[in-house]
């Protein structure tokens, strides 16, 4: 035989001795120093080879775990192979085909039921951790993992460019990019494109109805070719209706459908009228049809123009469906090979200098990707926090069990002796188990359905894409079935390795007695209550720094005062008020009316509502700063409003004064900046009087006031550069004025003024539809919905673990005083005060949870980053929120031990001692 | 018969059982060694990694293909410390079983081949 001296081993090599642990002993004793020498040959050679020590370590313990999970089930089957043939009952079926047996079953439930207690809290605890997994999953499924509704959806892909304009991220497609790929990219099928437009709807088939706002959309002919999704009724849009001048033309969604026509086939070829144009209707889309991003109830053809392109406006959302033989990268590759020669085709509509500054570069995502976007971070964290909650109840349940076990070890070592034999109890165990977790499965999956049914309430307020696309399909069912089947697996295990490892003579001969075998399987109890602790401070501290991130956002002033404003929307048929000065006038009598209503203080119009989707931003040049010749100007968000806005809005006046009136017939020549404006361009010094323009030529803009700044995008994100110019510029044409604007109307409280706002604006036209009517404070809390949403999910995931946590401990607590009695009464007789004993208990429980917290903190490290994107200000290792989490566990503890500790104080000697 | 086909199992299996037997065809390895030769002779398709060379050994010992050597090969006469294992005459017989097995596969698939109705 070989020399088996251990040869010296550092610290890499003693972690990996360790893990050696994880085999069976039998294997271990036989081959540990064997694979500790491959494991320092492999590691030389991957150092010399430069192999990444974390890549190497990986595979190592992923080899190590697989293969020492794999060795101990062959050396179980062995066991059982080898005792069923002594056991003489059934000679030819091992345990686990025992368990499965159906009277094998049937005796199971009956000492379940026999137990209700147990039976009880197992179902619950496991019908918890499957549900919230199973209804989490449910909604991965839907929004990550199924594919899109679409014919080959893999071969779709959006259309976007990368842009190097100071805060513009990305940019989309112009008309004159969308007219150019469309002609000259070779690696698709079909490019198409769209840009969501609402509209008013006026007429349908020659009726008039209230007056409705509908959300529409424009698309190119190919839209639903490229998408791979024919009309269900009528034809498609054909080639050259998305032309600036063809024949006006409707698609019609399902929804809208039946609601104006009850489903009549004899819809196609009426006509509907929206923003007073005359529209035929050419086909319905199916019932299941449902849009890449919102669900708008028409499509209409864009009025694209070749001849009159903008070459630089970026307001189309491009998809396109990849040839058979091109990848992303290819059809990447394709676009930037043809953009260069974009402006030789389409020129004049930007400087080609400043469009070459511009940096426009093709992007190809594929479109499932596009859609979902961030959401997929938060949803794969949610599940990992749900699944660390079932690993708790798992533990727990083996908990449980271990405890039913020692209750019931007299009872299994007769069995034994009397020749049921190993096979008899892992049958039992193991029979149990699956009852449990079969019925713990289906609780737990109608705790799924119920969840997710009440979870579309809260997901709207997250905007997360493609929700109306989860439910409960034949894959969830799956999943909840393969984790009933792991959490039968984990949660028997443990008991299924100590029944083999507990000599049958021994527990006969001690039963009754504070036997070793008792203390041993205590020692497996504390480590599962350690793993509990660590996991339950991993969803803590992410549910504490979402927290903690939540309030930082709760706290950031959003720079207006929502309280008290309510907004209403409104859109202007452009065919019925042409011109600026007729829409103004429409204001100016609006305003007046809205003014007069009993309570009302302040009423202003404006087209961009902070914190909503509104979005307007224009390209900003400043005389005072000349830009050097085809540089690209910076982008500021620009709103067109009323002098009252301001006040209205409750924005503070810092300096001048604020826009002129519009009311009187004068058109402006003046504008207000935002306080961060001014100091972007003229760092301290006045703003006033210097002049601007929103736009690259044209007159110059007079700055009159700088105002607060005001968050109009999100809450997370600083408070942008904005200007404000007023309704009527000195370009009284069409284009300054808007038509789709909102109400804003700051009113004493609880002073209702929605419905009378609806009756005034009836009034004045009975054609004009309000909507979108809401509180402002509303508005505000929305812009932190999704941080709130994910805060509250994290606090109930990890309120369950800290209870599943605190039961645990207080379970191995309370057991473990029951098996010291006879010591604790010796203890006492020989003179230990109660607060010695207690504190003996109390000592016990606070070093199982700092076990637990140095092991979850150092886990909580390095699983807190996956959230860094989520948090608001707050680092993701704040180490306040893991020391108050840290000190929460060790009070969850002490709590835990009081009972116990209390009942060890008060345990009577002479009882106890007679008793063992 | 039905003893060797219980013992040609594990190399129908698993094709890196039979490149560690082959390896050990060539002389007696030590662990390290095997895993690094299989590697060589697969020409890289076999990566053994320690936990599951072992495992595999475990079962080939258990099966009676291979022994652990009780001799040091003179060259490795420094490395004493390390255990080394060769194949056993029943190990022999189930690698060229196995091999024949392949071996009349092949030829079947080949015939096949050749005589199949050309389809392009």
């Amino acid at each position: 035989m070989a020399d088996y001296r251990v040869p010296p081993l550092n610290i890499g090599e003693r972690l990996y001795r360790a893990l050696l642990h994880l085999y069976p002993p039998r294997f271990r004793r036989a081959f540990d120093r064997d694979l500790i020498e491959a494991f320092r040959d492999q590691r030389r050679d991957a150092t010399q080879q430069r192999v990444p020590g974390p890549v190497f370590a990986i595979g190592v313990v992923y080899d190590l775990l697989t293969q020492a999970l794999a060795e101990r089930v062959s050396s179980l089957w062995s066991v059982l192979r080898r005792r069923s043939f002594v056991d003489q009952e059934e000679p030819f079926m091992s345990g686990p085909q025992r368990a499965l047996n159906l009277s094998e079953m049937r005796f199971a439930v009956r000492r379940l039921l026999r137990v209700p207690s147990f039976t009880i809290t197992t179902v619950f605890v496991l019908a918890l951790g499957v549900g919230a997994t199973t209804a989490v999953f449910s909604v991965v499924n839907g929004v990550l993992l199924r594919p899109l509704p679409y014919a080959n959806p893999d071969r779709l892909v959006a259309l976007t460019h990368t842009i190097a304009v100071a805060g513009v991220p990305s940019a989309d497609q112009s008309d004159a990019t969308l007219l150019f790929y469309q002609d000259h990219a070779k690696s698709f099928t079909g490019v198409g494109a769209w840009r969501d437009r609402d509209v008013n709807l006026e007429l349908v088939d020659g009726k008039v109805g209230i007056p409705e706002r509908v959300a529409a959309t424009e698309v190119t002919y190919n839209v639903f070719e490229v998408l791979g999704i024919p009309p269900a009724l009528g034809r498609d849009f054909q080639h050259g209706e998305d032309r600036v001048g063809a024949a006006p033309t409707a698609m019609l969604s399902y929804r809208f459908w039946r609601r104006h026509f009850g489903g009549a086939r004899s819809a196609i070829g009426k006509r509907i009228v929206t923003d007073g144009v005359s529209r035929e209707i050419v086909g319905v889309m199916p019932e299941s049809f449902v849009f890449p991003r919102a669900s708008p109830e028409l499509w209409f053809p864009l009025p694209l123009d070749p001849a009159h392109v903008s070459v630089a406006s970026f307001n189309y959302r491009g998809i396109g469906r990849l040839r058979d033989d091109a990848t992303i990268a290819s059809a990447r590759a394709d676009l930037a090979r043809v953009l260069p020669g974009l402006l030789d085709e389409y020129p004049g509509g930007i400087p080609r200098g400043m469009w070459e500054q511009a940096h426009v570069r093709p992007v190809v995502t594929p479109l499932r990707e596009a859609l979902v976007g961030d959401v997929s971070t938060l949803l794969w964290i949610l599940f990992g926090s749900v699944s660390l909650v079932l690993l708790i109840a798992c533990a727990n349940v083996a908990n449980l069990f271990l405890v039913r076990e020692e209750a019931r070890q007299l009872e299994l070592a007769v069995r034994g002796a009397l020749g049921s034999g190993i096979a008899g109890i892992v049958a039992q165990c193991l029979s149990e188990s699956i009852a449990l977790a079969a019925a713990g499965g289906v609780l737990g999956v109608v705790f799924a359905v119920v969840g997710v049914s009440a979870a579309s309430g809260w997901a709207d307020n997250m905007n997360v894409p493609r929700l109306e696309q989860v439910s409960i399909d034949g894959r969830v069912l799956a999943f909840a079935l393969a984790i009933c089947v792991v959490s039968t697996l984990l949660v028997s295990l443990i008991p299924l390795l100590r029944a083999r490892r507990v000599p049958i003579a021994i527990v006969l001969r001690e039963s009754g007695r504070g036997s070793t075998s008792g203390v041993e399987r205590q020692r497996t109890r504390s480590a599962l209550v350690i793993a509990q602790v660590a996991l339950a401070l991993v969803l803590i501290a992410g549910s504490g720094l979402l927290g903690r991130s939540f309030t930082r956002l709760r706290s950031v002033e959003p720079g207006f005062d929502g309280r008290g404003v309510s907004m209403t929307r409104l859109a202007l048929s452009r065919a019925k008020y042409p011109t600026g000065p007729e829409r103004v006038q429409f204001y100016a009598r609006l305003l007046e009316q809205v003014a007069a209503l009993p309570g009302v203080r302040a009423a202003a119009i404006s087209d961009w509502v902070p914190l909503t989707s509104d979005h307007n931003d224009v390209v900003v040049t400043v005389e005072d700063h000349p830009l050097p010749p085809d540089a690209v100007p910076a982008d500021h968000f620009l709103a067109t409003v009323d002098p009252n806005f301001f006040k209205t809005m409750g924005i503070p006046l810092l300096a001048g004064q604020t826009l002129e009136s519009p009311y009187r017939g004068s058109p402006s020549q003046s504008v207000v900046v935002s306080k961060a404006f001014a100091e972007r361009y003229w760092h301290g010094g006045s703003a006033l009087g210097k002049n601007i323009r929103p736009a690259l030529t044209g007159p110059w803009f007079t700055i009159v006031g700088v105002v607060g700044d005001v968050h109009f995008e999100a809450l997370n994100k600083p408070a942008e550069d904005a200007i404000y110019v007023g309704l009527l510029q000195s370009d009284t044409s069409a284009g300054n004025t808007p038509t789709f604007v909102s109400l804003l109307v700051r009113a004493e409280e609880h002073q209702d003024v929605a419905l009378p706002i609806r009756n005034i604006v009836y009034a004045l036209d009975p054609a004009l539809p309000t909507y979108g009517q809401r509180p402002l404070a509303g508005v505000v809390s929305d812009a932190s919905s999704r941080a709130r949403v994910t805060m509250m999910l994290l606090v109930i995931a990890s309120t369950l673990a800290l209870i599943l946590g605190a039961v645990g401990l207080y379970g191995v607590l309370a057991y473990g005083v029951s098996l010291r009695q006879r010591e604790i009464g010796v203890r006492i007789v020989l003179g230990a005060r109660p607060s010695e004993v207690s504190w003996m208990v109390s000592r016990q429980a606070l070093g199982l949870a700092l076990g637990g917290i140095v092991i979850g903190t150092g886990i909580a490290l390095a699983a807190t980053r996956l959230l860094s994107g989520l948090l608001y200000d707050v680092s993701p290792t704040d180490p306040l929120t893991l020391g108050a989490t840290c000190v929460g566990l060790l009070a969850m503890a002490g709590l835990a031990s009081w009972l116990p500790a209390r009942r060890a104080a008060a345990v009577d000697p002479s009882e106890a001692l007679r008793s063992a | 018969m039905p003893e060797q086909n219980a013992s040609s199992d594990i190399l129908r299996d698993r094709q890196d059982a039979f490149y560690i037997l082959l390896v050990l065809l060539h002389g007696e390895r030590h662990g390290y060694a095997i895993m690094r030769e299989a590697r060589e002779r697969s020409g890289g398709s076999v990566v053994l990694q320690a936990g599951a060379l072992y495992r595999l050994l475990r079962r080939m010992l258990d099966d009676g293909l291979v022994v652990e050597s009780q001799r040091r090969p003179a060259a490795d006469a420094d490395d004493e410390r390390r255990r080394y294992y060769r194949v056993t005459p029943l190990g022999r017989r189930a690698i060229a079983a196995e091999a024949d097995r392949m071996a009349t596969l092949a030829a079947a698939a080949r015939a096949a081949l050749r005589a199949g109705p050309a389809l392009a």
